[in-house]
């Protein structure tokens, strides 16, 4: 009788402890742009911010850093299932949030930071439960559209001289 | 460039043309011979404040940027 007190004891001890003791729990995100490869140095990285998605508390924020990745792996490679795209070359950012209990968290990303007429957002919500990181694999991916468009002519703020004239228009146009 | 990994000659580049804040006109621009860079030429008969809005857009995959520029012609 008294070792079963004790163990229920325990049990308790050890129920209230997952429950009421912050647990670091890592999350890596990660931004792919749409039909191309990895958000990260070169083009300013994308900023990401991880909150809580029903009371909007900030959890964490930061750039993602490193590099576009391998070009093999995400361009060429056909996708299967339980193969990540992602290597350590691939751009990232990893916050550890300290959660008690399970949480609904939303991750958003803005980028890219140069060119930001390029700029877009995404975001998306899922439960994380304390402890269980999400890092295996390409671990919390989000998908950014866009084309960065950059004109290069004329250069602004150009006055151009007399009518009628040619105008020439260019623009640099590339995958994020 | 075209047939690259990123072939451009499957992505549509135009611009828009505004002068003095209304439309004058649609500008599709070329592949320029130079990776990445696309141009047109736009005959400007009136003087005004222009804007060209530059769109990239691959049918494909509905892939979009945009980006815009002013100028002034006297």
């Amino acid at each position: 009788m008294k070792t079963k007190n004790i163990l229920l004891g325990l049990c308790i001890v050890f129920l209230g402890a997952t429950f009421s003791g912050a647990v670091p729990t890592e999350i890596t995100v990660r931004v792919k742009t749409k039909d191309a490869k990895f958000l990260g140095n070169l083009m300013g990285g994308a900023a990401v911010s991880i909150k809580d998605a029903q009371t909007g508390e900030l959890l964490a924020k930061g750039l993602t850093t490193g590099g576009t990745g391998n070009t093999t792996r995400i361009m060429k490679t056909p996708v299967a299932r339980g193969v990540p795209i992602s290597d350590e070359s691939a751009a990232k950012f990893t916050a550890t949030i300290d959660i008690n209990e399970p949480r609904l968290i939303e991750v958003t990303a803005y980028g890219p930071m140069v060119n930001l007429q390029a700029a877009n957002k995404v975001s998306a919500t899922q439960w994380v439960v304390p402890g269980k990181h999400i890092t295996g694999g390409d671990a919390w991916m989000l998908e950014l559209p866009g084309f960065v468009v950059d004109v290069i002519a004329p250069p602004a703020p150009a006055t151009l001289k007399g009518v009628p004239q040619d105008v020439i228009i260019s623009a640099n146009v590339v995958m994020m | 460039m075209p047939g690259g990994m990123w072939d451009a000659s499957k992505i549509e580049v135009t611009a828009l043309l505004k002068r003095n804040g209304k439309r004058v006109g649609v500008l599709p621009m070329q592949y320029a011979g130079t990776p990445s860079q696309f141009t047109g030429t736009w005959d400007i008969k009136e003087a005004g404040l222009y804007e060209a809005i530059v769109y990239a857009y691959d049918a494909s995959n509905g892939n979009t940027g945009v980006d815009r520029a002013t100028f002034r012609v006297k």
